[in-house]
């Protein structure tokens, strides 16, 4: 158990920047989850932690020790890949023990932790197979397992359901949330799955560009995105993002943007800040469809998309095409027309020129 | 349709019958004389068997240097097999895992070696090995051989080392191993087949080999078994019988080998460089 800290931890692949200058303090017992899209850095950070990639600058600890220039080897800790890498010419039981064994740790022991392992994780039936035998779930059991009998510091998983079919996959994040529980172990993992993210995380660091754009928990970076990337990124379907500017209209300062409208939040840092270009998000959740006809703003429904206890519907205003996610609905049609509305707290701005969120806290 | 695919199939037969005969007719007829009377293998000969009879052996056995020159070519043929494993496999391994300057250099340079033809070599070799004292040796011949085994084994282990998927040697990394022992105890038994193919192919080549014997080595009692035989083809005197008996004594240990491990030698040529 440790607490992994990495300071201005940089990676350069010849001239370019795949890590720019991370800050992260992972607590003990906690699971941090990297997300990003794909040539983010997240795999590279977690690399570097494993000791698989050299940093370019930045150092990384783990508990007290600068683990910065250990080998893999010294760093005591333990990693599930993405395409399992299981040891093709030994058998489940082998590849289990295969981290204590090299280190010399007696027989007995090895077979005492091997099956504890494998009872944790349903595999003993699958002892004396070898991984071509077992399936796509089977095997990233055993993929755990490995890193689990190994009682590492941290665990780093790199993308590790990415392989499985979505049934398989919903399965194993599950498990992997009750190992976290049951083990209460620290653990990093890479996804690019925001869902997984979500379900997942105490909290999550949102990557882009090899540098981390916001880092808390869940909830936190879905009510308080702090910037577009982030918003985009988190939350699905993807929140809606229009470009306008904020107006003066009557008493609260407004979001316009052609015929669409939306209230400003209240939590806006300079409300005063009439006419400025901005960028809105509203997350297609937070859009419900209302009947008086002078609220919100109104809407033509391009596309109705049923979903079965919710409906999505692809709406335009004007040039701008919104999409509302609301309770099912049986009755709306293509071409219906029709007032869509937010509550002011569900209102983003973010600066047009940066991106950064313009709200206060 | 049925006709014409019928008569593919008798062309197709018939050419792989002509191509099975042609092969083998050598290998028969070597067999066959070598079991045969001294006698009735100028005159009376059939194409059957017989009259069966074991002089031949018995007098290459005792009465020629034949158990010395078998000795050399054992000799000569293991040494070659242990230095193309050992250089190549870490050649191949370096240039499919760490990162320098003019790597594809080496595995080019390697295909270009391959392509002399071994006479090309073994002169301009052979005056090397007198500059460094080295001519008329065993190992001379070792490294005459390898100058054909190492780049074909480079070329045919590095197929193999990039099949194995990085992460694999880099679990182990992880589990607790230092490269050389992830390599030693993950990579090495993945790559089992690959290393195989070329241990045979080495030994092959080593074994059956005429041309590099020939120019290295002087004295009689360094010959190897190819070289060691020709010393028997006299100006007056062909002795068929014994040539026969020698020549089945040479492809033996190929055939043992080859029932034995034919089928790491098609998986290793099929799953490597081939289809890399």
């Amino acid at each position: 158990m440790a607490v992994v800290e990495l300071t201005g931890v940089t990676k350069k692949f010849g001239d370019v920047l795949a890590v720019d200058a991370v800050n992260l303090a992972i607590a003990d017992g906690e699971f941090m989850v990297f997300v990003g899209p794909s040539g983010c850095g997240k795999s590279t950070t977690l690399r570097m932690v494993a000791g698989l990639e050299a940093t370019t600058a930045g150092t990384i600890a783990i508990g007290d020790r600068d683990v910065t220039r250990l080998q893999p080897k010294d760093r005591n800790v333990a990693m599930v890949f993405q395409n399992y890498a299981l040891y093709a010419h030994k058998n489940v039981y082998q590849n289990l023990g295969f981290g204590l064994q090299v280190r010399g740790t007696p027989k007995s022991e090895i077979d005492m932790r091997v099956r504890r392992a494998a009872d944790m994780l349903g595999i003993e039936d699958l002892l004396d197979r070898k991984p071509k035998q077992l399936s796509g779930g089977q095997k990233q059991r055993v993929a755990l397992g490995r890193a689990l009998v190994r009682d590492p510091d941290v665990f780093l998983l790199d993308e590790p359901l990415s392989n499985l079919d979505a049934k398989m996959r919903v399965r194993m994040r599950e498990e992997i949330a009750k190992l976290h529980a049951a083990t209460g172990s620290s653990m990093i993992y890479v996804t690019h799955d925001q869902i997984e993210a979500m379900t997942l995380g105490d909290r999550i660091a949102v990557m882009q560009d090899g540098r981390v754009q916001q880092v808390g928990p869940p909830l936190e970076l879905y009510d308080r995105p702090a910037n577009v990337f982030v918003a985009s990124f988190i939350g699905s379907p993807e929140m809606n993002l229009i470009e306008g500017e904020l107006a003066q209209k009557g008493k609260a300062a407004g979001f316009v943007s052609g015929e669409l409208s939306l209230p400003a939040p209240a939590k806006l840092k300079d409300p005063s800040n009439g006419g400025r270009e901005v960028v809105a998000g509203v997350r297609p959740e937070h859009l419900a469809v209302v009947s008086d006809a002078h609220a919100g703003f109104a809407a033509k429904v391009d596309l109705v998309e049923q979903m079965g206890a919710q409906t999505l519907l692809l709406c335009s205003s004007g040039a701008t095409s919104v999409r509302a996610l609301v309770d099912r609905d049986d009755k709306v049609a293509i071409g219906d027309r029709i007032r869509l509305q937010a509550a002011q707290d569900n209102v983003h701005v973010f600066d047009l020129g940066n991106g950064a969120s313009l709200l206060a806290g | 349709m049925n006709d014409i695919t019928l008569g593919r199939r008798a062309a197709l037969y018939g050419l792989v019958c002509v191509t099975v005969l042609y092969s083998f007719f050598p290998i028969y007829w070597m067999l066959i004389s070598s079991f045969r009377d001294d006698r009735s293998l100028y005159a009376n000969f059939s194409l059957l068997p017989g009259p069966f009879s074991l002089t031949n052996y018995e007098v290459l056995l005792e009465l020629t240097d034949y158990p010395t020159w078998f000795t050399n070519s054992i000799l000569v043929a293991f040494g070659t097999v242990c230095i193309t494993l050992v250089i190549s496999v870490l050649i191949a391994y370096s240039v499919t895992r760490l990162q320098f300057r003019g790597k594809m250099v080496v595995v080019g340079t390697m295909l270009y070696a391959y392509m002399f033809p071994p006479l090309l070599l073994a002169i301009p070799l052979f005056s090397l090995f007198v500059k460094l004292g080295l001519a008329d040796t065993r190992l001379s011949l070792m490294i005459s051989h390898c100058t054909i085994t190492l780049p074909l084994g480079v070329w045919l282990l590095w197929g193999f080392f990039k099949q194995i998927p990085m992460d694999v040697e880099e679990a182990a990394m992880v589990d607790g191993c230092s490269r050389l022992r992830a390599f030693i105890l993950v990579v090495l038994p993945l790559t089992l087949p690959g290393v195989l193919t070329v241990a045979i192919f080495s030994f092959l080549l080593s074994w059956t080999d005429y041309t590099f014997a020939l120019v290295m080595i002087g004295t009689d009692s360094l010959k190897t078994l190819p070289a060691g035989l020709d010393t028997m083809v006299g100006s007056y005197e062909l002795r068929w019988g014994e040539l026969m008996a020698g020549s089945t004594l040479i492809a033996l240990p190929l055939l043992v080998m080859f029932m034995f491990l034919s089928r790491y030698f098609i998986h290793g040529l099929s799953a490597g460089a081939l289809k890399g």
